[in-house]
């Protein structure tokens, strides 16, 4: 039994009948304040805030069902510098970013896209083909600015299966590389008029991964391969002579060849590679593994696959990982509560997947479902993260 | 047209809802308001003053008060207010400042700290 001591019982009962009073006078005028009002506020909230509202108490948690207002476009937004999803559909493409939990936030009509496939986004373009019999068309495109450079189409039977470009289309060290598959690939650098078709030599152990996008970082190219090896080769020097090698965590994590659905490269803020690779598994495994991939020591003349030695990433900290097939980035984090998580370019009824690296599973944004593996959703075909940069203006004259 | 409603609302004697004194504060919002729209230092100086002054009680009134005057940008810059005091602070702390208390049952808030969790890193010391 506890007993108050006296000086607080003799205290001013006229003040704390006051205080009751504003109290409840408080709790009264905030949980009944109308649901659209509160939805308004609700509105300017974001990620990890947003949440928080919604857990207060229930006639807050209710408002946050009624639709909710657009704030601003994403291209205006303070988030206009990080990565949104671009979808491209049949009459219209979107833009989503998982800050503001709401897709088709912005929906553009761009023509230009209709009828081409996302290869590749980085620095605020895409590198986009279009159908063709016998030879196709590659151009770059950038959506903010609607700016379109076209490149000298490629004459060849096969089709490109995975494309980069190492630097944007204005600058004079561009070179965009396409791989058609079984070793066969093509390039083409800033200036010239013609496709140039390689063939990887004498590698009958590595497979380029169907798909993953090779990246181009510090002056040389990184493939993954269909068995989560890597290929790296120097588009300078002899870009037919690719040094292989092999990730030692792979045999840790399949053991199956075909367990491995999907791959990644991305480069990281720090300089680093990270390797990403989507597993289908039952309940007990982890879905995504993430590596990080060693300094590596590049030996021309090495004609065996060397085995080196890759680090788990078992956290991000306070950084989002944006994946998907035309592009991958990894940026800092502005908005409470999405960091340390990985934003798949996935779906199901307009709400946006993401997987989060410290529970393991894929979540719904905005939903309190969760999984362990979502192998049955697909990736939409035309849809890519894509980075907004500063508007540059091209000049009149300008030519690839 | 903003004045219209104003005059419509003081013909209105059955109005309770709002005050002589909120009154004061909305009605000279839209002259204020287009001053310092260019200066957006001074808005976040002018939000840190209603804050301390006005916060929490006042401020429902003041929405209210500027959703019935139809009066669009007050409505938008008091609900920034309120999002920026909620901005980066833990669900007690939240509670606390509106004096709101929870009102799920036991077992689905639990439920939904679980589910949420990933949301509540990162929040400011209360």
């Amino acid at each position: 039994m506890s007993i108050k001591p006296k000086n607080q019982e003799n205290k001013d009962p006229r003040e704390n009948q006051e205080n009751q009073e504003n109290k409840k006078g408080l709790h009264r005028s905030w949980s009944h304040l109308p649901p659209e009002l509160l939805c308004l506020v609700s509105s300017y909230l974001l990620a990890g805030d947003f949440t928080t509202f919604r857990v207060i108490c229930k006639s807050w948690r209710s408002s946050t069902s009624l639709p909710r207002p657009a704030v601003s476009t994403l291209t205006d937004s303070p988030w206009s510098l990080s990565p949104c999803l671009m979808s491209v559909g049949s009459h219209k493409c979107s833009f989503f970013h998982p800050a503001y939990q709401k897709h088709d936030a912005c929906e553009i009509d761009i023509p230009e896209l209709l009828d081409a496939r996302i290869r590749f986004s980085k620095y605020g373009w895409l590198l986009l083909t279009g159908f063709g019999y016998d030879n196709f068309s590659v151009f770059f495109f950038n959506p903010f600015t609607k700016e379109k450079v076209e490149l000298p189409k490629y004459k060849n039977r096969e089709s490109f299966i995975t494309m980069s470009f190492s630097s944007p289309p204005t600058s004079s060290d561009c070179f965009v590389i396409g791989i058609c598959g079984w070793g066969d690939f093509g390039f083409i650098k800033r200036g010239e008029k013609r496709w140039t078709s390689h063939t990887i030599i004498n590698r009958p152990e590595f497979t380029p991964s169907s798909y993953c996008n090779p990246i181009l970082h510090k002056g040389l190219c990184y493939c993954l391969g269909e068995n989560g090896g890597l290929g790296v080769f120097d588009p300078n020097d002899n870009p037919s002579n690719w040094i292989i090698y092999h990730n030692d965590k792979i045999p840790l994590i399949q053991e199956k060849l075909d367990s491995v659905h999907r791959s990644y490269l991305v480069e990281s803020d720090e300089g680093k590679l990270l390797a990403i690779f989507m597993v289908e598994e039952g309940d007990s495994k982890t879905p995504i593994h993430v590596f990080e991939l060693p300094k590596l020591q590049i030996n021309k003349n090495m004609m065996k696959p060397r085995k080196i030695v890759c680090r788990i990433v078992r956290s991000l900290g306070n950084r989002i990982l944006y994946i998907s097939l035309g592009g991958s980035f990894l940026g800092p984090v502005v908005p409470r509560g999405l960091g340390n998580k990985i934003y798949l370019p996935i779906f199901e009824d307009k709400k946006n997947i993401f997987y989060s690296l410290s529970t393991g599973k894929y979540h719904f944004i905005l939903d309190d479902y969760s999984a362990k593996n979502i192998h049955r959703l697909q990736e939409p075909m035309n849809c890519c993260w894509i980075q907004g940069r500063p508007k540059l203006i091209l000049n009149k004259d300008f030519e690839w | 047209m903003k004045f219209c409603t104003v005059k419509q609302y003081f013909d209105d004697e059955n109005n309770n809802n709002v005050t002589n004194g909120i009154a004061t504060t909305v009605i000279p919002l839209p002259n204020k308001h287009l001053k310092i729209k260019a200066n957006n230092k001074e808005m976040e100086q002018y939000e840190q003053e209603l804050l301390r002054n006005v916060m929490p009680q006042e401020l429902t009134k003041l929405i209210l008060a500027a959703n019935y005057l139809n009066f669009k940008e007050a409505l938008d810059f008091f609900c920034r207010t309120v999002a920026n005091a909620i901005q980066n602070k833990s669900v007690d702390y939240v509670r606390k400042f509106f004096g709101l208390e929870s009102d799920f049952e036991p077992g689905e808030e639990e439920k939904l700290c679980k589910e949420f969790a990933w949301s509540f890193e990162g929040v400011d010391e209360d």
